[in-house]
């Protein structure tokens, strides 16, 4: 084929020369038909003494001799008349049509001939085609994994190191997108991070707005995913004990062109998660509980995070960043749930954004520092100021003489949970005991079964 | 059709008719001289889309139907906005030459063109793989399929209707081909997003499909590919393959395996989370995807794995190893990993081109491409 084919057959060359002898003679005829054309043309002007005589070409006649009216006379009686023009006549001769069915002839069979090399050529390619889709993944392969290398080069990562543990540490982790888009000068604060399925399973993330904590829980996730398709990753060292399912529930998503509030699409999202876990499951909870109102929202949350702690079968590893402070409570009753919080620096009126991960947590939600940065009118900051001290100090005094009686409340809650038949658990027994058909079981297979239903409850 | 049209229409018109009762559903361009032709409701819609003008053509005594036309040459311009816009288009061509037959022209449908099957590169996102899928539902389980006929890609899956949805959440198939009946249910559960089309019950029966899988590898049994035992699957590849072939698209031999996504080998990530973790595009339009971060190939095939990859993670320690190893290697040889990332833009999309070259769309330019390409692997090795 030639270098540089034609886009179409029949609009220029698309066989080399060379390739077939038949092609080349066929060219030659199609080539020469000009040199002969004007073989022909000079002949019959010198015949006829019309020096001005012309062969043209169109697709109504072909090939034609044009003459103009003044050398009318010197048309010799074989020229054929094929049509009149204003200034001009123009006819065609037996010779004229004879050599253009040749040249005509010659480029159609060209046509064809180029067609049929080229088709065979295609076969030839065919039937290499397995040999070379699998070279094409080898290459396809090598080339995602060249472009992890520049990756981790340009953008600082290391490799991670992953095991069949269920423990994941992270030090000095960094997101790997927010980390480019930070403005010259300024630098993303890297945080370490530590989650398994013993000491630390759920860590309650509180924090002002904007302080971080988004940012934080999907940068796990991230780092995960990557270490999780093979590429290095943002942070100084990474251990994953491989995890088996990522969900994440982040922020108000608006699905309010399908007709769901954000508070439904935030239970659906977040029921699909707990129907689901698994116990190498990774779950990132942002702000659930916003879209209701304050003590449904977080009545919510508390509960949520127990039945993660409390799941019989599954430690599902889980960050939590929630504005609802109370479930800080949670990590007094259940060993595994650890409080942290985003460090954020008070200084005179104004708050600075440490964005560094510390343990602990936090009490107040500098809500209303922050609408005094976003500029609110003073007295409005101050009032609010002023409602919050009274409201804090209302808490506070309850809270005292509460506490031992909140502490039944939650038990009796708990119990109360037991036999809700919406618990999964609940439900798989159930549907077991369903299909029992006692008339047939032996005694051995009852203990047995019994055996395996006391162990499905943890007991 | 309203009474009007029952008034003798031309005999153009009448074979017109004639083929657009057999693909009511599709956008039909009809071979009309050198153009392509639409009429009635398909003109309107084309003129709308592809912003021709919309005029009317006598048809039979005191008669209009509506049309739009392009020239033939600018099909490459057109059919793929079409296709873009969500449409199914009928490629009705002329059979013979007009010069040859005193009568009408015969005509056929040469070709249809769906946004689940399309080999077309001004349709097709070079990034992204290009799926049909086929699901068959059978009671609480399902299975489905996988085809991307631009790569040659062929990959089966059965088990809960959950698990379908993680597959459909990751693979987002650009066409979905289900059994007649279950358009309405299938729109419910996954909305209007996705193209559906549909076929009769014949095409997802369990034991054609077997064969038919089994006529077009040119095997004995499916065991080698590792789906013997996947019925619900199996179905659903058959489906597909007879779509196909209803669709007029011959050349399949760039179609030469067929693979099992196992469920316990990838990491479980549902739609919400894509979105959340914002790894291929968020809610907001502007944000920088992880994608468009991470992405550092050279090539589209290398792109299309990574993307893949991000949409199913593994689970298998030693494959991850084996990656990191590489990427160690290239992390180390900087100038190696050059030269290779060099090669490799080269090589462009070797995967799409030799496709195109088994089913027979090849032109000469991509075959010399293809050649040089060849040439280029040589160096890599």
């Amino acid at each position: 084929m030639l270098p540089e084919p034609a886009s179409q057959f029949g609009k220029g060359d698309v066989i080399a020369d060379g390739v077939s002898a038949e092609l080349d003679s066929l060219r030659r005829v199609a080539r020469h038909g000009k040199e002969l054309l004007n073989e022909i043309q000079e002949r019959e002007a010198e015949r006829t003494g019309i020096t001005s005589l012309k062969i043209s070409y169109n697709n109504v006649f072909g090939y034609y001799l044009e003459v103009r009216n003044t050398h009318k006379d010197k048309v010799p009686q074989d020229w054929i008349r094929k049509q009149t023009l204003v200034s001009a006549e123009r006819y065609i001769t037996q010779e004229l049509k004879e050599y253009e069915e040749k040249i005509l002839g010659a480029e159609e069979k060209i046509l064809t001939l180029e067609q049929s090399l080229f088709a065979l050529i295609v076969t030839e390619i065919q039937s290499n085609t397995f040999v070379i889709q699998q070279n094409s993944s080898v290459l396809a392969r090598l080339d995602t994994l060249a472009g992890f290398a520049q990756l981790a080069l340009s953008n600082k990562y290391n490799r991670p190191s992953i095991n069949i543990g269920n423990t994941i540490v992270i030090k000095e982790g960094r997101h790997p997108v927010i980390e480019t888009l930070m403005a010259p000068g300024e630098e993303y604060i890297a945080n370490d991070l530590y989650l398994d399925c013993d000491s630390q399973q759920i860590i309650i993330l509180t924090g002002p707005n904007m302080s971080g904590k988004s940012a934080l829980l999907r940068q796990t996730a991230l780092i995960v995913l990557l270490s999780q398709i093979g590429s290095f990753v943002p942070a100084k060292s990474a251990e994953i004990g491989i995890v088996d399912k990522i969900f994440t529930r982040v922020g108000a998503s608006d699905n309010i062109s399908r007709g769901e509030s954000t508070f439904m699409v935030e239970m659906l999202e977040t029921a699909t998660i707990l129907h689901n876990l698994s116990s190498r499951s990774l779950v990132l909870l942002d702000e659930i509980g916003r879209g209701t109102s304050t003590y449904d929202g977080m009545s919510i949350a508390w509960a949520i995070v127990e039945y993660l702690h409390e799941h019989p079968e599954h430690r599902a590893k889980t960050l939590f960043a929630t504005h609802y402070h109370e479930l800080n409570d949670l990590e007094e009753k259940f060993e595994r749930v650890k409080n942290f919080h985003i460090s954020v620096k008070e200084v005179d009126k104004t708050v600075i954004f440490l964005r560094k991960l510390v343990p602990g947590g936090t009490a107040h939600s500098f809500g209303i520092h922050v609408a005094r940065m976003a500029g609110m009118p003073q007295e409005v900051v101050k009032r609010a100021e002023r409602v919050l001290k009274k409201l804090e100090a209302k808490d506070n005094n309850s809270s005292k003489a509460d506490k031992k009686g909140r502490v039944t409340l939650n038990d009796d809650a708990v119990q109360l949970s037991f036999f809700q038949l919406e618990d999964p658990l609940l439900i798989s027994i159930r549907d077991e005991l369903k299909e029992l058909d006692i008339n047939t079981l032996s005694p051995l297979d009852a203990f047995d079964k019994l055996r395996s239903l006391k162990k499905k409850i943890g007991l | 059709m309203n009474e009007d049209k029952k008034i003798v229409e031309t005999p153009l018109m009448k074979q017109y008719f004639a083929i657009k009762g057999k693909y009511p559903d599709a956008l039909l361009l009809f071979r009309v001289g050198d153009f392509y032709e639409t009429f009635g409701e398909d003109a309107i819609t084309a003129s709308k889309i592809l912003g021709i003008v919309l005029t009317r053509r006598a048809n039979g005594a005191a008669q209009y139907v509506e049309l739009a036309g392009f020239p033939h040459h600018s099909i490459d311009t057109y059919l793929p906005k079409l296709v873009r816009a969500g449409h199914k288009v009928a490629i009705c061509d002329q059979l013979e030459d007009p010069k040859l037959t005193k009568k009408i022209v015969k005509r056929g449908i040469t070709e249809l063109v769906t946004p689940g099957v399309v080999y077309n590169d001004q349709i097709l996102s070079q990034k992204e793989n290009n799926y049909l899928a086929a699901v068959y539902f059978q009671k609480d389980q399902a299975g489905i399929a996988f085809l991307d006929i631009s790569t040659g890609s062929f990959r089966v899956a059965s088990g809960s209707l959950s698990y379908i949805d993680l597959l459909l959440a990751s693979i987002a198939p650009k066409e979905i081909l289900l059994q007649k009946g279950y358009r309405k249910g299938f729109e419910e559960r996954y909305g209007k997003d996705i193209y559906i089309s549909t076929m009769d019950e014949w095409a997802f029966v369990p034991d054609s499909a077997h064969e038919k899988l089994q006529i077009h590898f040119g095997v004995p049994t499916l065991k080698g590919f590792g789906i013997e035992n996947m019925p619900l699957a199996i179905t659903a590849a058959g489906a597909i393959l007879f779509y196909l072939e209803l669709t007029r698209h011959e050349g399949l031999g760039h179609i030469c395996s067929i693979s099992r996504i196992d469920e316990e080998e990838y990491v479980w990530i549902d739609k919400f989370t894509f979105r959340n973790l914002e790894i291929f595009g968020s809610y907001q339009e502007n944000a920088a995807s992880l994608f468009s971060v991470i992405d550092r190939t050279s090539s589209p095939m290398g792109a299309r794995l990574l993307r893949s990859w991000l949409t199913m993670p593994i689970k298998n320690i030693d494959e991850l190893n084996l990656r990191q190893n590489i990427v160690e290697f290239f992390f180390n040889e900087t100038e190696q990993r050059e030269k290779i990332q060099r090669n490799l833009k080269d090589v462009g999309d070797l995967e799409r081109i030799i496709s195109k070259a088994a089913a027979g769309r090849i032109s000469p330019r991509e075959v010399v491409q293809l050649k040089r390409v060849l040439n280029q692997i040589i160096p890599i090795k």
